[in-house]
């Protein structure tokens, strides 16, 4: 069969007037032809193995869910819940528990976090596993079942963003002070992340953090990154205690992104006492903060001048037009202005169509 | 004589040879990288699921730019599952440009559309607007009525008018799943680089809808969409994935793409005299952040999904070919000056030669491979074997590729469900070497001869 098989070959080889072409384009024929296969048994070794899998899982959660419910409901134990689960230290069965508690809220998210609390040993072993995929499943449910567990047990790096992005996200909620501010420092060093991300997380940490997020908008004075998240994180927490931090940083301050976040917290947390504050930004050389200025001070000031109209409209931006004017369209009343004047403004149309 | 062109003939074939394999090792090395890629994707996506609390409270707000000529039949269908789709802050924008047919009619009374002020807030030069119009039914909706000026003055009518600072390309008939917007959106929030970020598109034919979604996948019984399937396959996995990896993607698709509003604004918008508009733009972006020195990136999502029903017969198919093939021409002639240099990275010195080489110029090279062969073949000069060897190679190598990608694809979403999918679509893959792919090479070298004949004072 080989005989026949090399004889066929030597004589294929010999038809053609190019020998090493021929040599060259037969490897290339055998070669692929075998990757060929082996891709096919994949393929479908893979879809076997796929759907062999949804099966196993589906019929576990069905088990799963049992006694997830009676743990839920408080009908059994956490512990008792957990002795009678089948495969409790699995990563689908963890995943298939962090659904429910995704799901809920206040006793019984708490009884199922103690029934995850349960399988921690389990992921201890996940965090110090050389698989990555492992690890980041460790990082991840630890994370959600005993952050403080967790911190214990990691290694930051910080040239491995998903990783570490990772841990901070689902350490975030950690009740540790030091451990929070370790954390922020960690999170800005990630320089491209969208600081609303990272505000949230912030945020999400609790009010707790003030004092640092209030340290970062006094003494980061050359990293306006981290002082426009920082002012953005008490925006979104709605805390009023730094007003008078805001009017200094307003005063001190010249980087347009940390201008624009601080008057918008002045426009959220602030009064009409303010509006002296701001009027100087109206005419700022930033059109972000020309925008941000002229809607903090009609919100607050709840009063426009004709002058001041007649500026906003003739703006060299339309988007500090339009801004300004579905602010104004919210406002009870405004000074009256002749339909030949307003047809002067540089942006009459929006004026006309949307505040007249 | 005859020597002398035989002998050029015979180092023109080791060109066309080293092409051919150089060609093949690029395809064979981008389907690695994509596996590489799509391995860390799907653990990624494992641990940060698209509806996770965190990532949707810090999703910027996004417009839908949906242009529409003469789409009558399916526009309300089309709308009605843009509006479904599930994201904090969306608005659509229907832009009817200039049809001749009842869409404007249909498109006011089923959405109760009346007309209403929007500011303009930029300033791209377009045709005329007729009417601005807001639903009372879904206030997110909005219907921009202009005169007729194509596509791409139609979606520059959208950016003029789009009041978010992300907007998302649409075609009228491509459905988009729920979370598409939610998955998309994720490279904006986790790198503020990110200009613009595209999904997936995948083949609606043979797929069963119901109120504008998708409720059962499966495959088209019509051969020409079959083969199309295991392209898009091919195409979005072991093509966009890896050049998403090497940081330097030049195609998003025009069906379903996220753009930043003010970079596409900054660089001027979509062209309008291009036929492929899409391509044209995200070259353009390239060129103008490597210019600017602006940082940037351009992402591909490989699990945000498009639905888009593919042509069915060999003419309207043809077209479609004969049209990307222009459109790339154009994309990469227009911007030529990009070529291998170092100025824009990994575009310039990778991508681009790379499109110009072998995605350009590789249906030319091919037929001109087939002609020389048969003129070999007729004078005695090359043998069958060879011809024949050469012909295995092709085939085996392109069935390689096709396979690969149904790897991909099994070990990531497995979106075909039934056993009997993956064994068509592996028979579509030996079968489509044998007419179909030649069939495209030829489409494509009318595209670029219709090109060429067109714009020849041009280049």
């Amino acid at each position: 069969m080989l005989e026949t098989l090399s004889t066929y070959i030597a004589d294929f080889l010999r038809g053609g007037r190019d020998q090493v072409v021929l040599v060259i384009l037969s490897i290339l024929i055998g070669g692929f032809l075998l990757i060929s296969l082996v891709l096919f048994l994949v393929t479908v070794y893979l879809r076997i193995s796929n759907s062999y899998k949804e099966i196993i899982i589906r019929r576990r959660c069905e088990q799963w869910d049992t006694i997830i419910l009676d743990v839920m409901d408080s009908s059994i134990s956490a512990t008792e819940g957990y002795r009678r689960l089948k495969w409790p230290n699995s990563i689908a069965y963890l995943l298939h528990l962090e659904l429910y508690i995704d799901m809920l809220k206040g006793k019984e998210k708490e009884r199922l976090l103690s029934l995850g609390r349960l399988s921690l040993n389990k992921l201890r072993k996940l965090l110090k596993s050389n698989s990555r995929k492992k690890q980041i499943y460790g990082v991840h449910l630890l994370g959600l079942f005993h952050p403080e567990d967790q911190y214990k047990h990691l290694k930051f790096n910080p040239k491995d963003l998903e990783y570490t992005l990772t841990m901070i996200r689902e350490m975030r909620t950690i009740d540790n002070f030091k451990v929070k501010e370790k954390l922020i420092g960690m999170l800005f060093l990630f320089k491209h992340i969208s600081p609303i991300y990272i505000s949230n997380i912030l945020v999400d940490m609790g009010e707790d953090i003030i004092p640092i997020l209030k340290k970062l908008i006094l003494e980061s004075k050359d990293n306006p990154y981290e002082q426009t998240i920082a002012i953005e994180t008490i925006r979104r927490m709605h805390y009023s205690g730094c007003l008078d931090l805001s009017h200094e940083v307003l005063q001190s301050n010249d980087n347009s992104f940390v201008l624009t976040s601080c008057l918008r917290y002045l426009e959220e947390m602030g009064d009409e006492n303010l509006t002296s504050v701001i009027k100087p930004f109206l005419t700022h050389p930033h059109m972000q903060v020309r925008m941000a200025a002229i809607e903090a001070y009609i919100t607050l000031s709840r009063y426009i001048s004709i002058d001041e109209i007649r500026q906003i409209f003739n703006d060299s931006s339309v988007k500090v037009a339009v801004n300004a004017a579905k602010k104004l369209e919210l406002m009870d009343s405004i000074p009256y202005l002749d339909i030949n004047e307003i047809d002067k403004f540089k942006w009459a149309s929006i004026y006309k169509r949307m505040v007249y | 004589m005859l020597n002398g062109i035989l002998n050029v003939i015979k180092i023109f074939n080791y060109v066309i040879f080293i092409y051919f394999i150089t060609l093949n090792l690029w395809y064979f090395t981008l389907n690695i990288i994509a596996y590489f890629g799509l391995k860390k994707y799907m653990l990624r996506l494992q641990i940060t699921q698209p509806n996770d609390k965190l990532l949707l409270v810090s999703a910027p707000p996004v417009t839908l730019l949906t242009p529409a000529y003469n789409e009558s039949e399916n526009c309300i269908s089309s709308v009605k599952s843009q509006l479904k789709i599930q994201y904090p802050d969306m608005r659509v924008l229907f832009i009817n440009d200039g049809s001749t047919d009842d869409t404007l009619q249909k498109m006011i009374i089923a959405f109760k559309m009346e007309p209403k002020f929007l500011p303009q807030i930029s300033f791209l030069k377009t045709e005329k607007i007729i009417e601005i119009y807001q639903s009372r039914l879904y206030p997110s909706l909005w219907l921009i009525d202009k005169e007729n000026g194509k596509k791409a003055d139609a979606l520059n009518v959208g950016i003029n008018y789009c009041q978010t600072p992300l907007f998302c390309a649409v075609d009228n008939d491509s459905m988009l799943e729920q979370d598409s917007i939610s998955r998309v959106v994720v490279p904006f929030i986790e790198d503020t680089r990110t200009i613009v970020s595209g999904g997936i598109i995948r083949m609606a034919n043979g797929c069963t809808f119901e109120d504008g979604h998708i409720t059962e996948v499966g495959l088209p019984k019509n051969i020409l969409a079959r083969f199309q399937v295991m392209e898009y396959l091919r195409a979005f996995y072991g093509g966009r994935l890896a050049w998403d990896i090497l940081d330097a993607s030049l195609i998003v698709s025009g069906a379903f793409g996220v753009f930043r509003h003010s970079i596409v604004v900054a660089a001027g918008g979509y062209r309008h005299n291009t036929i492929g508009e899409d391509m044209e733009l995200i070259v353009r972006l390239h060129k103008y952040c490597g210019d600017n020195k602006i940082p940037y990136k351009i992402r591909y999502i490989p699990d945000p999904v498009a639905w888009t029903e593919g042509p069915t017969t060999l003419r309207t198919l043809g077209k479609q070919r004969d049209r990307w093939q222009r459109g790339l021409l154009d994309s990469i002639l227009s911007n030529i000056t990009m070529l291998f240099r170092p100025k824009y990275k990994r575009v310039g010195m990778l991508a681009m030669p790379f499109y110009f080489i072998y995605e350009m110029l590789g249906p030319l090279i091919e037929m001109l491979g087939y002609l020389i062969f048969f003129f070999l073949i007729i004078i005695g000069y090359a043998s069958w074997t060879y011809v024949i060897a050469f012909l295995l190679v092709a085939i085996i190598l392109g069935m390689t590729l096709s396979i690969f990608s149904l790897v991909l694809e099994e070990m990531s979403f497995h979106r075909y469900p039934k056993f009997s999918h993956l064994l068509k679509l592996i028979i579509v893959a030996i079968v489509e070497n044998l007419g179909y792919r030649q069939l495209n090479s030829w489409w494509r070298i009318k595209g670029t001869w219709s090109f060429m004949r067109k714009n020849q004072n041009w280049y």
